[in-house]
């Protein structure tokens, strides 16, 4: 009879191992899954801005000159040219977060830097930005850090309400670390419905083996935390 | 006397309508155009340009990059980076490079001519930088002198292009030790990947 048991407990303990494997494996799969998916999104962002960029962008500083040309004999022209030039500035900027090439063209840093400032230069709130990376980090994890920075600022800009707002990217041997702070409103993490934006970076951070902790109480601002294993 | 220009753009007709306004103006000869950053540096490294016209996003090998690898090997050339791009980080990315300009495609013609005439002569041509708070420049400190003498046998094999691992076996220590002077230097010269630091000791003039 004991003998018996312990047969069946062997068994048991196999086919736990057998499950566990399988549900090991098929994690994996779903994670790289989701790596490709998110590959394949930022490639058809790439080629959209693109679009927008060459497309529109191109007719509309053709416009913007045309326009000027005629604003020498008449002045009406002139403000039509301002408005040409404010749509390229806007069909630009809009090409520019749907993809920005300036993480292709010049690195982490730089694109992090340029979205400070690009997102706050014409509100009340300032955001202060420093980076200090000791490696190189590969591409796919730049444009992890600089899709949850984007998500994560773009969400201060429009419901904070903060004053300040810091960005801090620090890289060790072992890991990176990224932590934005605001001093706005703040919100109560549970009862927020999360949005898509949020759930979707939390997802991408997930499949990176990245922590995303976002720490927020209402009247005491926000402050989100990633940390990602290089 | 006239002045030689080679032409990098991946765009043809940019090329040619570059090509056709230079040619006009008399002052110019273009020696050389290409499409992409590999053409641009054998370009460079043969037919010794007065001053290279180039663009940043390019097949190959991105602008920055060519940058970097042509003014390690002919430190004298002088770049004009004509970009599309208006931000001012492209701007100061490409001065801290060694670029001597960087002007946007749709400056006028006048404009473009004067500014490489101006480059050709050793100037520098930023428009709109020279107000903006400029980041302490790392050229203007000797990297050197705040290192320790182990982390300058580390700066200079980390110069060369080695890897951690490399460094370490060089010089018998762990990698862990490597790593960490590493990032030591990193740290002390306030640059973030090799590029920079090969990109700052080329300005200081420590990689013949």
């Amino acid at each position: 009879m004991g003998n018996d048991n312990q047969d069946i407990i062997t068994d048991i303990l196999k086919q736990q191992a057998f499950l566990k494997k399988r549900l090991d494996e098929e994690q994996l799969q779903l994670t790289s899954m989701a790596k490709r998916l998110w590959a394949q999104q930022e490639a058809d962002k790439a080629n959209l801005s693109r679009e927008l960029h060459d497309g529109i962008g191109q007719l509309l500083t053709a416009l913007t000159r045309r326009l000027s040309t005629l604003g020498n004999r008449d002045p009406e022209f002139v403000e039509l040219a301002e408005i040409a030039n404010m749509a390229l500035e806007d069909v630009r900027h809009l090409s520019r977060m749907m993809s920005p090439t300036i993480l292709d063209d010049l690195g982490l840093k730089p694109a992090l830097k340029w979205l400070c400032r690009s997102l706050f230069e014409d509100t009340d709130m300032q955001c202060d930005c420093l980076v200090q990376l000791h490696n190189d980090i590969a591409d796919d994890l730049s444009t992890l850090v600089f899709r949850i920075s984007q998500e994560v600022l773009t969400n201060a800009l429009k419901h904070s309400g903060a004053a300040h707002i810091s960005l801090n990217l620090q890289s060790s041997y072992n890991s990176l670390l990224l932590e934005i702070r605001d001093d706005g409103n703040g919100f109560d993490y549970e009862q927020v419905a999360k949005g898509v934006g949020l759930t979707s970076i939390a997802d991408r951070a997930k499949a990176f083996d990245a922590k995303l902790n976002i720490i927020s109480r209402p009247g005491k601002g926000t402050q989100t935390r990633v940390t990602i294993p290089l | 006397m006239s002045i030689k220009i080679i032409i990098a753009d991946d765009h043809v007709i940019m090329r040619q309508g570059l090509i056709q306004m230079l040619q006009a103006d008399g002052h110019f000869t273009v020696i050389g155009e290409c499409g992409d950053g590999v053409s641009l540096i054998n370009l460079v490294l043969t037919e010794s340009p007065d001053v290279v016209l180039m663009d940043i996003s390019m097949p190959e090998m991105s602008g920055l990059v060519a940058i970097d690898k042509i003014l390690a090997q002919r430190p004298m050339t002088r770049i004009l980076v004509l970009s599309m791009h208006n931000e001012r980080e492209y701007m100061e990315a490409m001065r801290d490079a060694g670029a001597k300009g960087y002007l946007q495609k749709e400056t006028s013609a006048d404009a473009l001519v004067q500014a490489i005439k101006q480059v050709a002569a050793g100037k520098q041509i930023f428009p709109g930088l020279e107000s903006l708070t400029a980041e302490t420049s790392p050229a203007t400190i000797s990297p050197l002198s705040v290192l320790t003498r182990r982390e300058r046998e580390v700066f200079f094999l980390v110069a060369a292009g080695n890897t951690s691992k490399r460094i370490a076996e060089l010089l018998t220590m762990s990698l862990k030790t490597a790593e960490n002077h590493r990032s030591n230097i990193y740290k002390k010269l306030n640059v973030s990947s090799s590029a920079e630091l090969i990109r700052l000791a080329g300005k200081a003039g420590l990689l013949e």
